[in-house]
């Protein structure tokens, strides 16, 4: 139902308002509003919602019109970047003519996105406004928060401006849990367990996204295995004493520097202090473990596989 | 009873290095042709 | 015995090696099923390495993922080294 009330100032027909209300919409594949309003555009398909807006014109003489538009919206599922996800609310109240501009902060809200890297609970508080040139519109991000890896991820004051490059967003990590991250880069025979929290400082440049000198910390201890099947690893030959050392290390001290390029270039640089407590009562080791991965392909490969499995349950489901 | 040795641990640290570079694009391709092996038509699976 | 019927009836299963094994052993004829699979299997696997210019270990164990996570409900995977029912 869509329901329209104008009103004017008396005779003169120059003064005037118009609100265009709208209850509980019904949004699905075909009829995706929230796609036309959301910029930069999202590859964002909905399957099951609902949108509840109120749109308003303002005209009156010497003045530019003057739109504002209030939107409440609430999809139940659908997929983000080919990724499904459920549990989407999107509130913005925006000025949008004669320029685009947040009159407060929006808020979105995730219950679930899985992807090859599930996300839960993702609350994030933006505000939109437009340069002037009318280039793309300039996204702040406030707040935002979300879970990841059994741990929280948050960003504060974070600016996305294609426009004016070299912005910067500080990423916090709060307690997450290593063995899911180790495992998803399926490096061969490598497990690592313990919790880290950290920072990663990130740059959007034209280039793109860039992080220069993240750093992640141990909170306590933890354990790391490396036997890889092959007996060298890419580029460096493991001793005897390393690989009976690298059995079963417990670590008291982990620290991890990352770095990551716009084309994808990923370094970890891992030093541990610990102990193998079976060699030589327990001698201290010191391991610098320096991996070098390109974070495209792996979120591609991850991405393959797991549409593989699940298009795999889908199949196996129909069948059963 | 005999003499219990224990052994303190030397005190200076171990040092490993290790460099790995990880290749994900041939994963990829090798699970993808590895579909043709692992499936009930090559009759091997 | 075919390889689908060996399968259905429980006689062999995957296993991460990315090779077939016996679930219950001691059956001459399952035995050299078997074995003339994982012939067949590991000249594929060496292709595969080949072309990528990847260790044929390598290509095995994915070969192993792949067919464990394949391996239809009511069929055997060996997992920690014990024959469970998918």
């Amino acid at each position: 139902t869509l329901r329209a009330e104008c009103t004017q100032a008396g005779e003169d027909t120059r003064k005037g308002q118009c609100t265009v209300r709208s209850e509980g919409l019904q949004m699905d594949a075909d009829r995706n509003p929230l796609a036309l309003l959301v910029e930069p555009k999202l590859p964002l398909a909905l399957h099951q919602g609902t949108l509840t807006f109120s749109l308003q014109g303002r005209w009156q003489p010497g003045a530019p019109l003057a739109l504002d538009l209030e939107l409440d919206g609430k999809v139940a599922r659908g997929t983000a970047f080919a990724a499904p996800f459920s549990g989407l609310v999107v509130q913005q109240r925006l000025h949008l003519l004669p320029a685009l501009r947040s009159i407060t902060a929006g808020l979105v809200q995730l219950d679930k996105l899985e992807g090859p890297i599930p996300v839960d609970q993702l609350t994030m508080h933006t505000r939109f406004t437009a340069p002037a040139g009318g280039q793309a519109p300039v996204v702040a991000i406030e707040r935002a928060d979300a879970a990841l890896f059994n741990g929280k991820i948050r960003l504060a004051n974070c600016v996305y401006d294609r426009g004016n490059p070299d912005t910067a967003c500080l990423v916090r990590l709060d307690d997450l849990d290593l063995q899911p991250i180790v495992a998803l880069q399926k490096v061969d025979g490598l497990t690592v367990t313990g919790r880290v929290s950290g920072q990663l400082p990130l740059r959007f440049s034209p280039q793109g996204v860039r992080i220069h000198q993240g750093r992640v910390e141990n909170i306590g201890s933890g354990l790391i295995r490396y036997h890889p099947a092959g007996n060298t690893l890419e580029g460096s030959p493991l001793t005897v004493y390393a690989r009976n050392a690298l059995e079963e290390l417990h670590y008291q001290r982990l620290t991890a520097h990352i770095d990551y390029l716009p084309d994808g270039t990923l370094t970890v640089a891992l030093h541990l202090q610990g102990q193998n407590p079976k060699l030589e009562g327990g001698r201290a080791v010191h391991l610098n473990l320096n991996t070098e991965q390109n974070l495209l392909s792996l979120l591609k490969s991850l991405q393959y596989s797991h549409s593989l499995s699940s298009e795999l349950d889908r199949t196996i489901r129909q069948h059963r | 009873c005999s003499p219990t040795v224990t052994v303190a641990p030397p005190d200076k640290p171990i040092t490993i290095n290790l460099n790995v570079k990880i290749e994900h694009e041939i994963r990829v391709k090798v699970e993808k042709e590895l579909e043709s092996v692992i499936n009930p038509e090559s009759g091997l699976f | 015995l075919d390889l689908q019927t060996a399968k259905a009836q429980g006689l062999v299963g995957e296993t991460p090696s990315g090779y077939l094994a016996q679930v219950q052993s001691g059956n001459g004829e399952t035995a050299q099923l078997v074995h003339s699979i994982n012939a067949q299997r590991k000249q594929e696997y060496e292709k595969i390495a080949q072309r990528n210019k990847t260790s044929l270990q390598a290509v095995e164990q994915l070969a192993g993922q792949q067919a464990m996570d394949k391996t239809p409900g009511g069929q055997y995977i060996l997992v920690n080294g014990t024959w469970t029912k998918k």
